[in-house]
């Protein structure tokens, strides 16, 4: 198996790997009471030490998105609202990005606002596929 | 035990071809010169060469057994073992005598052939205990002077990390000659004190009645029994004395 | 002796005559984690390793591994794979690794096959016919193949082209248990970065930066490798 995952190696890589599973919980790949994969799997297919999975996983259980059951592994918490927190919260962030890469180009708010407004409209099929940085 | 085993097998297997190729070696000279006897003087050249051939192989073996280690790095496989460093250079030291025996083997019975014949088939039946007698004796001598040259090949080691190649070449030298002269001393020193031991006699009985006019001898040649403790004693030294250098001072 | 450290090194320094090879160095590694010793060439990573491996003595100050001082009892539990080629030419590849597993009750046959396969290795070839980095994924197999308490890797991307870089790395990762604690002293920080748990950078015989790699990470906003480029420039 391919390396799923291109870490930036300038940021901590266990919470590159908390982001990753929380995207994949957003988009419903990782429904909730999923089980994740263990922590030897993982980190071979990420080709990272077990001892950072292992991080990324108690980060994602002090985030609330996972649990792990003594013997059983670790899963996606059974929480109702979960997958609707963690999709708002990342389409937060996404627009936090947006907002900042266009004022750091001299555009106001207003102005981003408008772009999106134009994209919109130019062609819906552009935003359909929702190409992901993960997928090249 | 078992280590010792493994590391023995090691070395022989390491040198299993080495070892096949210097007893044909020796064979094909042997055979040879028996067969151009009467061309001198090439036939003796080729026969007695083993006699000098066979102590110079065991030096420049024993250095090379060790040394070998440390040029091809296979030193740092060997020290990773969890073995003492004792078993690894007994190991050596068994396996060295093994391949020594080895070589020696065509020439000590292609000699005693040749020895048979000119005496007209008297020679083996007197001589067989002093011939085979002789034949164990050098291989006790080759056990310490594997020992020995162990112990100087350790210490040149050593000291090269630390002083240069040239001072562990010195010291190689300077712990060849010391340890020839303890030998000797205690060889000598240990044959007076242990003078009330029976000694080793060389001949065996009724062995120097030889042929149908016969001759005596006014005294039975013997070793001392303190010289032959010495052999055993110095190899046990120098192979304790090797594996301390090897465990302390030897550098990778 | 509940979290009883792997590894203890404290105050050690090594000379050879007049040289220094290492000066005051002190680390402490637990069970289960990974620690780069990282630094340029001749900045004493093999000689830390080697005192490690109970290869060699230090000329001052203590070293415990699994709390004995480095012996033969040790080396039952260490796997050191040295940087340099320390295979026997002579032997085949089968009898090399039918030695070690002699030698070492640790070793696991099984996945000795297992590896000798992934890394494209023959077991009916001589050590004498391969190439560098056969050679190195050979070496690399002695140790994987071990159920040692502790793994020492010394440079083991050095000299080796990529693809063998990848393999390795890859086997290091199938073959890491929760309580395998390893230590890879490497140059070449780009192909183990995501490796390490800990790390301490060398120079010249002393440790001048040691650390948890994500808090390095977070601190500097740059990856080891980065930090490895900017402290020797």
């Amino acid at each position: 198996m391919k390396p799923v995952a291109d870490f930036d190696e300038r940021r901590p890589i266990y919470l590159q790997i908390v982001e990753l599973i929380c995207r994949r919980v957003a988009r419903g790949e990782l429904p909730p009471g999923a089980r994740l994969p263990s922590l030897r799997d993982l980190s071979q297919e990420m080709a990272v030490n077990p001892n950072t999975v292992q991080r990324a996983y108690q980060e994602l259980e002090r985030l609330g998105v996972a649990a792990t059951k003594r013997g059983q592994g670790t899963f996606v918490a059974e929480i109702p609202d979960l997958v609707a927190r963690l999709r708002r919260e990342l389409a937060v962030r996404a627009a936090n990005n947006y907002l900042r890469e266009l004022e750091s180009l001299g555009f106001s708010p207003a102005d981003a606002l408008r772009f999106l407004a134009e994209r919109t409209k130019e062609g819906d099929d552009d935003l359909v596929g929702g190409g992901s940085t993960e997928r090249k | 035990m078992r280590n010792l085993g493994l590391l023995y097998r090691k070395e022989m297997r390491e040198n299993l071809v080495a070892s096949l190729l210097g007893m044909a070696v020796v064979a094909a000279g042997m055979a040879i010169g028996a067969a151009s006897l009467n061309r001198p003087p090439w036939g003796v050249f080729l026969i007695v060469m083993p006699l000098y051939g066979i102590p110079i192989w065991y030096l420049a073996t024993a250095f090379g057994s060790i040394h070998h280690e440390w040029n091809q790095h296979t030193a740092y496989w060997l020290l990773s073992l969890p073995v003492r460093e004792e078993t690894i250079l007994l190991a050596k030291a068994l396996a060295l005598l093994t391949r020594g025996f080895l070589i020696s083997l065509p020439a000590v019975v292609g000699w005693a052939i040749l020895f048979e014949r000119a005496s007209d088939g008297v020679f083996f039946p007197r001589f067989t205990y002093t011939y085979l007698l002789s034949y164990l004796l050098t291989l006790v001598v080759a056990f310490m002077l594997a020992g020995l040259v162990f112990l100087a090949s350790l210490s040149g080691l050593a000291v090269i990390p630390r002083a240069g190649r040239l001072a562990g070449q010195l010291m190689q030298v300077a712990v060849m000659v010391a340890g020839v002269w303890l030998a000797v001393r205690l060889t000598g020193w240990l044959a007076k004190i242990l003078d009330f031991l029976p000694s080793l006699p060389l001949l065996g009985l009724g062995s120097y009645v030889l042929g149908p006019q016969g001759f005596t001898l006014a005294t039975q040649p013997a070793l001392p029994a303190g010289t032959v403790i010495a052999f055993f004693l110095l190899a046990a030294v120098f192979l304790w004395l090797a594996a301390l250098v090897l465990r302390f001072w030897v550098e990778v | 002796m509940m979290t009883l450290s792997v590894v203890e090194v404290r105050n050690v320094s090594k000379r050879y005559g007049p040289t220094v090879a290492l000066r005051g160095v002190s680390l402490e590694l637990e069970a289960g984690r990974v620690l780069g010793v990282l630094g340029p060439n001749g900045s004493g990573k093999s000689t830390l390793m080697r005192l490690m491996a109970g290869l060699s003595q230090p000329s001052a100050g203590q070293i415990r591994i699994l709390g004995e001082k480095p012996g033969p009892s040790t080396r039952a539990r260490v796997a050191y794979v040295p940087e340099v080629d320390c295979l026997y030419p002579s032997l085949r590849v089968e009898e090399m690794l039918d030695l070690q597993a002699r030698f070492f009750a640790d070793f696991d046959r099984t996945q000795a096959a297992e590896l000798l396969e992934f890394m494209h290795l023959t077991p009916r070839a001589a050590v004498r016919s391969l190439s560098k980095g056969q050679r190195a994924r050979l070496k690399l197999i002695l140790a994987l193949a071990r159920r040692a308490d502790l793994i020492l890797l010394d440079e083991p991307f050095s000299g080796i082209d990529p693809p063998s870089r990848e393999r390795i790395l890859q086997g290091i990762l199938a073959t890491h248990r929760g309580d395998r604690s390893l230590i890879l002293s490497t140059h070449l920080v780009r192909e183990a970065e995501k490796l390490f748990d800990r790390v301490v950078f060398l120079s010249k015989g002393e440790i001048f930066l040691a650390g948890d790699a994500e808090a390095l990470r977070q601190e500097r906003g740059m990856s080891i490798e980065e930090i490895f480029r900017e402290e020797y420039n």
